[in-house]
């Protein structure tokens, strides 16, 4: 397989090719890592997505499939992708469930807590996210990585290179429009 | 209830404007909210008073019963259904700290069209104010312009003045133009429009006062309609110094796109709406406007600041954003905008009215300049930029002329070189005399410069010039 980091860097100069391959390289992973997560004995339905992105961060870093220095693109990217992985187990699970032992399941960011809860909340926010990215990408983007990814603000300056300030800023409006949009 | 689209982008707007405030101030806002932002009243009141939203959990969400007694919005104690005059009342379109606006139709079956009926509050005109209300009524009734909406009338019915405008529905220009993803070229095209609009309107001497993105909606065909024309001026009362200001202030969202003197509270003539356009021009090129203004500020720290600040150029001061929702780059956009643009718009941004375009037109023409590639009133007639717009003008002519010279003095080269050689050949015997070397070398002399000026201004312009 080809290196993330060389993907990484087909990626920034614009090759669309790269995108797709790094999106499905880190999906396989991601996915993985989040199904073994919620199997856990059928026990556990919280899903903390911040540690998979780390985890998974870390993995390919010392598989030597990607340097430390794409950290930042890296992380930029992988909150679009674990919104996927989140988003399509999400479905799955709502397609498969039956009987009274299916637990809706809850993801450990602030946002979940905030506004709703459940699988479905997950398909909702997911849903207002995509129109809030057609109305204030930058704010969405933000969203995503806090909500999808898990990510802290200064994580999120980081990758963005702004300031924590405005991360804060970007997040409570954020927060109160996909609050308005869901209710 | 879910946001679209374009209430999700509104509501951003708005946090920006009131999450900085505290509780009471807060409070305020809300109780200023202009009516086409009433949609939103109940998730901004959430958002902004968390505990104001517990106590509303009672009521019934997203339809506010704006009809209630204790409605905060029935300021002027109407409901639907009621009758003003000859109009019958459907339903409350938005409510704001200076005025309510229903949407209504002729309860006498006069016209089928349904009218947006106006109620300014605290609308007790003086009775000596109520002829120039008529006069100038009349006056703004007779504006005609497509891209106007229409004052179909305005009256007074038992103490209760109303205005009776044409109804449109449509986005604000800088939420359409963002939506739409339009290019700067496109946005200049409707700011043209709007342009057109408040020239003609000046030219029947009346002035808006009041442009706005908010006054400025786009209606679905993509057409351009001015609302509120002069309406500014028919409901001030002159009651106190700052009229003007507490006007603007009452009703608007913001005074940042104010000219300095009505800040001021002097008197303003046509260059007032000048430089508002200047301020909405400046937001539709760099998604950012030229300064924000804190409301909570008094009104002498406006004025201070309107007067002292001084206005970057809409280049230097891209919204992070701007360029994706102009479908550019950064790169792409501040080349853009640099020069002619940032000229035209600071110019329509002078301090002192007599420093910005004379006139609508004069605005209007400098932006066909533009696109026509020809050198703008805005900036000084220097030598070299005209050169180089006259050269990037006429590039097709230019290129051909170029060749044509290239032809010229490659043929001369070739005759006189035949020249040369016929005298070589007929005169060989004078191998020793050095003359013969001498039209070769002036034509060789001759030659590279010809090729620098015609064909390096030609490729080296070229890349300017994706105007």
């Amino acid at each position: 397989m080809e290196q993330l980091t060389a993907l990484i860097g087909r990626m920034q100069a614009g090759d669309a090719a790269a995108r797709d391959a790094l999106f499905a390289a880190a999906y396989e992973h991601l996915r993985k890592l989040a199904r073994a997560r919620l199997r856990d004995g059928g026990r556990s339905t919280v899903l903390d997505t911040t540690s998979l992105v780390h985890e998974s961060y870390l993995r390919f870093v010392n598989s030597g499939e990607l340097r430390a220095e794409d950290r930042r693109a890296f992380f930029a990217y992988a909150s679009q992708v674990m919104r996927s992985v989140i988003v399509n187990s999400v479905r799955e699970r709502i397609a498969q469930k039956r009987g009274g032992d299916w637990r809706p399941l809850t993801l450990s960011t602030e946002l979940a807590a905030n506004i709703a809860e459940g699988d479905d909340a997950v398909l909702r926010v997911h849903e207002a996210l995509a129109s809030l990215e057609k109305a204030d990408p930058r704010l969405a983007e933000v969203a995503q990585m806090r909500y999808f990814g898990g990510y802290s603000e200064q994580e999120i300056a980081e990758t963005l290179e702004v300031t924590e300030r405005t991360v804060q800023r970007y997040w409570e409006k954020a927060r109160l429009i996909l609050a308005a949009a869901l209710r | 209830m879910g946001l679209s689209i374009r209430q999700m982008a509104m509501m951003s707007r708005l946090l920006d404007e009131a999450l900085p405030l505290d509780a009471n101030a807060r409070r305020a806002w809300l109780e200023r909210l202009p009516p086409e932002y009433q949609d939103l009243a109940q998730a901004l009141r959430d958002a902004l008073l968390p505990r104001d939203h517990e106590a509303a959990l009672h009521q019934p969400r997203f339809t506010p019963d704006f009809t209630g007694e204790e409605s905060p919005w029935s300021g002027c104690g109407l409901h639907g259904g009621a009758r003003v005059g000859p109009y019958q009342l459907i339903r409350l379109l938005g409510a704001g700290g200076m005025a309510e606006v229903w949407l209504a139709r002729r309860a006498d079956g006069a016209f089928k069209r349904e009218v947006a009926l106006k109620f300014p509050k605290h609308s007790g005109l003086r009775r000596d104010l109520q002829q120039r209300f008529v006069r100038e009524r009349d006056i703004l009734a007779s504006l005609e312009h497509p891209h106007i909406a229409r004052l179909y009338d305005a009256g007074t019915e038992d103490g209760l003045s109303y205005l009776s405008m044409e109804y449109v529905q449509g986005l604000p220009l800088t939420d359409w133009c963002d939506g739409q993803r339009l290019r700067i070229s496109a946005r200049l095209e409707l700011f043209l429009q709007v342009v057109g609009a408040v020239q003609y309107a000046h030219d029947q001497q009346v002035i808006h006062r009041d442009l706005k993105p908010s006054n400025i909606l786009v209606t679905e065909t993509g057409q351009v309609r001015l609302l509120d024309f002069g309406v500014a001026k028919l409901l001030e009362s002159e009651q106190a110094d700052h009229t003007q200001l507490t006007s603007i202030y009452g009703r608007a969202l913001t005074p940042d796109y104010a000219s300095p003197e009505l800040l001021r509270g002097d008197p303003v003539d046509a260059h007032t709406d000048i430089y508002s356009l200047g301020v909405l021009l400046y937001e539709l090129l760099a998604g950012a406007r030229p300064y924000r203004l804190e409301r909570a500020a008094t009104f002498g720290m406006i004025e201070h600041a309107v007067a002292t600040l001084e206005i970057c150029k809409p280049s230097m001061r891209l919204e992070p954003q701007a360029p994706a929702a102009r479908g550019s780059t950064q790169e792409e956009l501040t080349r853009q905008l640099r020069g002619d643009l940032d000229a035209i718009v600071l110019k329509a941004l002078a301090k002192e009215p007599a420093e910005r375009y004379p006139s609508a037109a004069a605005l209007a023409e400098d932006l066909h300049r533009y696109f026509r590639g020809e050198p703008i009133e805005a900036l000084p007639p220097h030598f070299t930029y005209r050169l180089r717009k006259l050269m990037l003008r006429n590039r097709t002519t230019l290129a051909v002329v170029a060749l044509a010279a290239i032809a010229i003095l490659a043929f001369g080269y070739a005759f006189r070189r035949e020249a040369t050689n016929s005298v070589e050949v007929s005169a060989p015997v004078r191998a020793a005399a050095p003359p013969a070397a001498t039209p070769r070398a002036t034509g060789a002399a001759f030659l590279p410069p010809a090729h620098s000026v015609a064909v390096l201004p030609f490729t080296n312009l070229s890349g300017d010039a994706k105007q």
